[in-house]
């Protein structure tokens, strides 16, 4: 879906290169996120997908399409794009704003209204009080919901959001992703999302490709950068509780798949019954708050295995000798 | 009551004084828009051009009115009478009316431009339906500013030929004439107040601040 091609940037013929060959390949509905330590060309490499800055040299795809090739405006108005300040326009209100790309693409004026009501719905803004208010008259939440249903007000296949929930006060940012990620179960965009928050990085990103020093240093999905970094600086970045982080995106099946193969399964089952695609967190939160020390775990109704705290306990030393 | 009087008695100079005045001031503000509203959205274009641009607006500014316009007169082809007040007047515009266009466009928010370009919009459309509507304020009260004072300088026009309300005030003094001036500085401050109400009332009712 998006395509890079050993990309570099520099800003002038003598200057160092701030991106120094970049290879990337994103597929179809996949939110790949791009983190890194400030500096090391995340924002830079969103932006020339989008042609906001051109690369100095090296190619990028969009549905085998070459970017160079299309209008850098016709590009953009085929791209969802997301920015921490939001940037919706002051003078314009919620509706105008939402209408933006729509209008560029020559909608007509029912078919901007019904899009424009139905996108406020999705994010729990009533279109009758919201549609006519002015951005200043909207919370720093609101503001951001509205930036991202403008993003894809006209039903981009692609968004580029660069911090999106960055300037959100914390609890409003873990609905705000929440929302997101549901959201994203219906739109299935193909997504590049910048972040400096590894923990927004795990929860949001299918894959991850960690920048540093002007390259990506590592692409893999949030549960192989936790277990398997591959180098020092990774494993640093990712922090050193990288092994209870992970417990959040290993899902029950995969304990069940490994005890399984270990001989380990337990036999009898619970009263507890989780779906085999929670979390190792989630199997720990229910035998703690219920003191038990075996959960059941089911798939289509079928309850294939039970997992206890010490079996539990082997797999997760398993993951740490990793 | 003998400013009354004057008034009576004087109508017809009263009344051609004032037409002059307005004449006068309505079309170096026409001209003045119409040229350096051009100029200030292509200096928001280039920093060197603008510092230059912005610059020279500053000596003219800094130039007494007086001089400047007996300056005029010693142009050829412009000598005594309106054409020298009027590239005068508009040259003192210059400093106010740049500076308000310039810092105006300048002000608005990058990361609205940013966001209008993410999405599409091309460099004419950010233009007019970002950066001018958004800068509409700060270059409303860079005129504001200008009208005001172009009313107030015009009467020094009536140095160099312009029978204005300025030529009330200045014919007063000459015949130490105590009522004549009274009236003129009346009149003309009658016409700024009221010019400065109704520009008031323009900016509160029609142009929004973001």
């Amino acid at each position: 879906m998006i395509k890079l091609e050993d990309v570099k940037k520099r800003y002038g013929e003598n200057e160092e290169y701030v991106i120094d060959g970049l290879n990337l390949d994103i597929k179809e509905g996949e939110i790949c996120v791009f983190i890194g330590p400030s500096g090391c060309g995340k924002s830079t490499t969103l932006k020339m997908i989008n042609r906001m800055i051109e690369t100095t040299s090296g190619e990028i795809y969009i549905n085998g399409e070459n970017i160079k090739d299309q209008d850098p405006d016709k590009l953009r108005m085929n791209i969802g794009y997301v920015i921490q300040e939001v940037g919706l326009l002051p003078h314009k209100t919620v509706a105008e704003n939402i209408a933006i790309v729509p209008k560029l693409f020559g909608w007509s004026k029912t078919e901007i209204d019904k899009r424009v009501s139905e996108l406020l719905e999705i994010v729990g803004l009533d279109p009758k009080e919201y549609s006519n208010k002015y951005p200043r008259e909207l919370s720093g939440g609101q503001m951001q919901r509205v930036g991202v249903i403008r993003a894809i007000a006209a039903n981009p296949t692609i968004m580029l959001m660069d911090e999106p929930f960055g300037a959100v006060d914390p609890i409003g940012r873990k609905s705000i992703q929440d929302e997101f990620l549901s959201l994203q179960k219906t739109i299935k965009k193909t997504i590049c999302f910048v972040t400096h928050d590894i923990d927004e990085a795990i929860k949001m990103g299918d894959k991850i490709a960690v920048f540093n020093e002007k390259k990506i240093v590592q692409v893999d999905t949030p549960k192989n950068i936790l277990l398997n970094p591959v180098s020092d600086f990774v494993k640093e970045f990712i922090g050193p509780d990288r092994i209870n982080k992970s417990y959040k995106v290993i899902c029950a099946y995969e304990v069940i798949d490994y005890l399984s193969s270990k001989n380990m399964i337990e036999g009898k089952v619970s009263k507890y019954i989780l779906n085999h695609n929670c979390s190792v967190a989630e199997i720990i939160n229910t035998m703690i708050s219920n003191h038990v020390d075996v959960v059941s775990i089911k798939r289509n109704e079928a309850i294939i295995g039970s997992i206890t705290f010490e079996k539990l306990g082997c797999y997760l030393e398993h993951l740490g000798g990793n | 009551m003998n400013l009354f009087q004057f008034f009576i008695r004087q109508q017809d100079f009263v009344i051609e004084c004032t037409k002059n005045t307005f004449s006068l001031v309505l079309l170096s503000l026409a001209v003045s828009l119409l040229v350096w509203i051009p100029v200030g959205i292509m200096i928001s274009r280039s920093k060197t051009a603008a510092s230059i641009v912005l610059n020279i607006a500053n000596i003219i500014f800094c130039i007494p009115s007086l001089a400047l316009f007996s300056i005029m007169v010693t142009i050829p082809f412009l000598g005594i009478g309106r054409k020298s007040a009027l590239i005068a007047l508009v040259l003192y515009s210059m400093m106010p009316m740049l500076r308000s266009i310039y810092s105006g466009l300048l002000s608005v928010d990058k990361n609205v431009i940013e966001a209008a370009k993410g999405m599409g919009m091309n460099k004419n459309k950010i233009f007019l339906e970002v950066k001018l509507p958004l800068a509409a304020s700060s270059i409303f009260s860079g005129i504001r500013v200008s009208i005001i004072m172009l009313i107030g300088l015009s009467t020094i026009s009536t140095y160099i030929g312009e029978k204005n309300i300025g030529r009330i005030i200045s014919s007063g003094l000459a015949r130490q004439d105590i009522e004549m001036i009274l009236a003129g500085t009346l009149l003309i401050s009658i016409v700024s107040l009221t010019a400065d109400l109704i520009l008031e009332f323009i900016e509160k009712r029609f142009v929004t601040e973001y």
